[in-house]
């Protein structure tokens, strides 16, 4: 039984403490788990990225379930990506907060022609959302059906969420929630 | 006597990345880029927002970007070690031509990091950070692949904010079109030529095979082979040729971003910016151009594009196609090769553009070769632009025909 993680991740990696955790390779990672004599297997297949040497905080942050965002200390502006100088101001004096989790969607399209893992994903909504804090980030939606584009609202709201994709790495997803 | 770019421009100011060596605590590229960035402003006073001109070995659009800031020139010549001495000289010309006041020349490498941490170390140049880069290490677990994927969410925004539908943009793929079957060079001059080629209606645009909504495969062009070349030359040198001269009356160039990411606004890019510049230097303005050639990777590029040139007002960009002006025949002649929606798209299309530029403004369009009866314009002006990254860097040429 194979299940895609997006739709179990939150039952299933409640109760992960007892799973055996199985690693085959760098971008694929199988979580096998025991549970009442039948074994489900996870996989989160899609790419995952690696850290980076000035983003350690924002993956610490997504292990535990924080939004992590780098903000200058000077102009109090929040940017994303993380830089190693503020896009602003260009003042060094950065820090990381911890962001609400919530936005809106900026501008979205649904990818019907994909490469590699993805493939097997079409068709998936992507996304720019615009943090309550300010700057923007890329997601794949969730909660919407993309074969009703014209459903999906620019300017819904929208709430992170993380998928445990590796031992190490927890992926942000932004979910668009019922007004 | 010494050349006119003697004594044209100083070096004012020399700064490295706080630290170099053999770094215990290993640093990216980009990094080193940054902080030798940040210790060259302190050191001269000259604030980093008023840098005008980047040059770097491939790196300068992704330093822009990463330092928030719209340059008027930018240089990524790679050619080696070598590169930085020529940097200089390229921003020498562009100093004494009063284009820029300022030019940061920029190096950072991780040579010996690199063994560590991967990314830009030697033999990275010409390629930016790549995959280390901070802006694809937030992208890249979302399933964006090639330029559609990126480009669809700009034709949602402008639907968004402007009331436009796919069908407005399906008449530029229609028009494009009909210009390639004036082309017996165009990929999609006819059936004959190619399966899908010959003509299409804006229904089969809009009913053509999702590739992502609201993009259909018509609304994108195609990725061909194509090679091309100019020559550009003084007028001494044009003045004893056998060719007719086409003359550049304007040029300018900006960028906006290097990653979708950080795109700001969606329904609007650079070009509003480098077409300006280009007008200024022409002492001309959109009025007075007589066709368009716009790259066009998608439909919704090209009606950005003619907003920002001023071709059209904002959320009208369309309207040229769908009235019929940008058409055979039509008041404003836009792509008259075909674009790269139908004529030929390599990957970059901004020497298709100049090559089309030259044909029409040189008289020499309808060749039979590069053009049937009815592609020559009476174009006299022509206004150029390209479009690179997504959405994120552009240039505009001003073009005028001989006497
Ligand atoms: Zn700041």
């Amino acid at each position: 039984m194979t299940l895609s993680i997006s739709s179990l991740s939150i039952s299933i990696l409640s109760i992960s403490s007892g799973a055996i955790w199985l690693p085959q390779s760098v971008n694929m990672f199988w979580l096998r788990l025991i549970y009442c004599g039948e074994e489900l297997k996870l996989a989160y297949n899609t790419p995952i990225p690696t850290q980076g040497k000035h983003t350690k905080p924002f993956w610490q942050g997504t292990q535990e379930g924080k939004l992590m965002l780098p903000r200058c200390q000077d102009c109090n502006r929040v940017h994303w990506y993380p830089r190693f100088i503020c896009p602003s101001c260009h003042s060094t004096n950065l820090e990381w907060i911890q962001g609400s989790g919530e936005g809106t969607i900026h501008t979205f399209a649904v990818q019907h022609l994909a490469f590699g893992a993805w493939a097997e994903e079409a068709p998936y909504v992507t996304a720019y959302i615009d943090l309550k804090e300010g700057d923007r980030m890329l997601t794949v939606l969730r909660g919407v059906d993309p074969n009703k584009p014209e459903d999906i609202k620019v300017g819904a709201r929208v709430v992170v969420e993380f998928d445990q994709a590796s031992e190490d790495m927890h992926i942000p997803y932004w979910r668009m929630v019922e007004e | 006597m010494p050349g006119q770019l003697y004594k044209a421009a100083a070096i004012v100011g020399a700064a490295e990345a706080n630290e170099i060596g053999f770094l215990q605590e290993p640093a990216t590229a980009l990094q080193l880029h940054i902080e030798a960035i940040k210790n060259l402003s302190d050191q001269t006073g000259i604030p980093i927002s008023k840098i005008e001109g980047v040059f770097s070995t491939g790196w300068s659009s992704e330093l822009c970007e990463h330092l928030g800031i719209q340059p008027k020139y930018i240089d990524t010549t790679a050619v080696g070690g070598c590169s930085f001495e020529m940097h200089v000289h390229h921003a020498m010309a562009a100093i004494h031509s009063g284009i820029i006041d300022i030019a940061l020349i920029s190096h950072g490498e991780n040579g010996f990091s690199a063994r560590k941490i991967g990314g830009g170390g030697s033999g990275n140049y010409g390629r930016g950070a790549g995959i280390a880069s901070p802006a694809h290490e937030m992208t890249m677990a979302y399933g964006l692949g090639g330029a559609s994927s990126n480009y669809a969410h700009a034709m949602v925004r402008h639907m968004h904010r402007y009331g436009t539908t796919t069908e407005d943009f399906a008449h530029i793929a229609k028009v494009s079109r009909d210009w390639a079957m004036l082309n017996p060079r165009a990929a999609m001059y006819s059936k004959e030529k190619h399966p899908f080629g010959g003509p299409i209606t804006v229904e089969q645009v809009e009913e053509s095979r999702l590739i992502a909504w609201p993009l259909t495969i018509l609304h994108c062009c195609m990725v061909a082979d194509h090679g091309g070349a100019v020559f550009v030359v003084s007028p001494k040198v044009a003045a004893g040729l056998k060719t007719k001269p086409v003359w550049i009356a304007g040029a300018g160039e900006s960028m906006g971003h290097a990653n979708m990411l950080e795109m700001d606004d969606f329904t609007a890019t650079s070009a509003s910016v480098s077409a300006q510049a280009a007008y200024n230097m022409a002492g001309m303005g959109p009025d007075d151009m007589e066709m368009a050639l716009i790259y066009d990777s998608f439909t919704i590029t090209a009606a950005i594009t003619a907003e920002m040139l001023g071709l059209a007002a904002l959320g009208e960009g369309h309207t040229l196609w769908k009235d019929g002006h940008a058409a055979p025949g039509g008041k404003f002649p836009i792509n008259t090769n075909g674009g790269g929606l139908s004529f030929n798209h390599s990957g970059m299309y901004g020497m298709p553009l100049l090559i089309e530029g030259y044909r029409q403004l040189s008289g020499t369009a309808e060749d039979g070769v590069n053009g049937d009866p009815g592609k020559q314009t009476s174009a006299r002006t022509c206004v150029i632009n390209g479009t690179g990254g997504t959405l994120s860097t552009t240039s505009t040429l001003v073009l005028i025909a001989d006497d």
